[in-house]
């Protein structure tokens, strides 16, 4: 079974994440009668989300069966937590069986959800401030961003161009051409092989 | 009263030892009575503050929102009644109430001291709350359901007060689930604890029953069982510290 306190972790994370939100509390409202459950593979763990108008409850047994069950190992969904696009597809290694529209509004009610850090810590260090220190932490995550894009791809580049550890895209999907023509003739010569055996034995 | 109502030839268990059905309630005052100016000093001994650990839990799961009505039964010095208030903010209202005046003074005193004045302190026995019925969105009890005599009809009582869709923590000493941390757990509860209250708070018998209390409170499945039978549903048991104390939820779901 899965210990109480994964499911309270989740619950609490998922309310205060809501609570961002007014209008999401009244969605969880209009999801009052839906509820999900997550089965994660590995562990055998069931978590089962329920919804009221304070927002959600976790819990690990439930008489009924839920409207949707989602199961998947946990890498798969920390991918589908990690998801910005909420209106895209499931990521590869979740299997969604039952009401997969309850599973889909969920997504998009938590989507919905914004953080705003300006609007967080005004009332702490004042309009002005806030804005500035936002702006700053802005510039700061940007830099930080730019900084790592570059990183990569000079560490890229120098394992291609001077190690010659890692091939380039391009001589690696020439290759990979290669490697398509040399199968397809070597299918071709087995073909013409069988055939000339058939032949062969046609004519004895 | 349930005490009230029952034959006086009923017995009850006060710690270990078994007292009329009427008396569990006067000794019970007695002891809290004695202990209450050095209650939370002593908490932060017993549990060598881990208790604060368990608190916060109950407040993050209970998580109050502004304008909720609370009620913190046996809330004694005040210490989740002074959390929900601020989370509850101006549009909401948390009632401080506890059986016992000398423990309720000096939650408001302690309140008071933090800065919260104005909010209900009300003296009630947790088994017949003087509250109207479907009153409150969270009804929490922490450290005193053991004290109350008939468990049952507390818990009843709570649920009554219960909004539909409102939910009822009880946060309470309960059955460690290791064999090796019970023995090194009764050794503490019953050599150190009494020592500690005795040096501490100079009185070891009420520091005694605090210990026996625990061992005498029903476990951790034995109280879910009784909260369903209540009519709370969705009953989860949340064990902290390996069980030496178990946060259970409920919710009134009736409409």
């Amino acid at each position: 079974m899965t210990p109480s306190l994964v499911c309270a972790g989740l619950e609490v994370a998922l309310n205060r994440y809501l609570q961002l939100e007014p209008a999401a509390l009244a969605d969880c409202e209009r999801m009052r009668d839906s509820s999900i459950e997550l089965h994660l593979a590995g562990f055998e763990w069931r978590l089962f989300i329920e919804f009221d108008a304070k927002g959600v409850r976790v819990g690990n047994e439930r008489a009924e069966p839920a409207s949707v069950l989602v199961s998947g190992a946990p890498r798969a969904f920390a991918k589908l937590a990690l998801k910005r696009d909420h209106d895209a597809g499931l990521p590869p290694g979740l299997e969604v069986s039952g009401d997969a529209e309850v599973l889909q509004r969920f997504r998009r009610l938590l989507g919905r959800v914004g953080f705003d850090l300006e609007e967080w810590i005004a009332p702490l260090i004042g309009d002005g401030a806030a804005h500035r220190a936002t702006q700053a932490l802005r510039s700061l995550l940007g830099w930080t961003r730019r900084s790592g894009d570059t990183l990569a791809m000079n560490t890229a580049e120098y394992l291609r161009e001077e190690t010659r550890d890692l091939a380039r895209g391009v001589d690696a999907s020439d290759w990979m051409d290669d490697v398509d023509r040399l199968r397809e003739r070597v299918d071709r010569f087995e073909a013409r092989i069988a055939q000339l055996e058939r032949n062969k034995a046609h004519k004895q | 009263m349930s005490s009230d109502r029952s034959d006086p030839r009923d017995t009850t268990h006060f710690g270990f030892e078994q007292v009329p059905v009427g008396d569990k309630q006067r000794r019970v005052r007695e002891v809290f009575s004695s202990v209450a100016s050095r209650y939370d000093v002593m908490n932060d001994l017993m549990s060598l503050g881990i208790h604060r650990v368990w608190k916060r839990f109950v407040i993050d799961l209970a998580g109050v929102r502004p304008g909720e009505r609370v009620l913190d039964v046996a809330g004694g010095t005040g210490d989740l009644t002074r959390e929900f208030s601020k989370l509850a903010g101006p549009q909401g209202q948390v009632v401080l109430s506890d059986i016992n005046a000398a423990m309720l003074g000096e939650g408001r005193r302690r309140l008071a001291d933090k800065g919260i004045v104005g909010l209900p302190v009300v003296q009630a026995n947790a088994e017949c709350l003087p509250f109207a019925d479907a009153s409150f969105d969270l009804v929490t009890i922490g450290f005193g359901l053991r004290n109350v005599t008939d468990k049952d009809a507390a818990l009843r009582s709570m649920r009554r007060v219960l909004k539909p869709g409102g939910r009822l923590i009880v946060l309470e000493f309960s059955k460690p689930l290791n064999a090796g941390l019970s023995k090194i757990y009764d050794q503490y509860s019953f050599k150190l604890l009494p020592l500690m209250g005795k040096l501490v708070a100079n009185d070891e018998a009420s520091y005694r029953y605090l210990a026996e209390s625990i061992r005498m409170h029903p476990d951790q499945q034995t109280l879910k069982g009784m909260m369903e039978n209540a009519g709370l549903e969705r009953c989860q048991v949340y064990n902290l510290t390996g069980g030496i104390v178990a946060v259970h939820r409920g919710f009134n779901l009736a409409a």
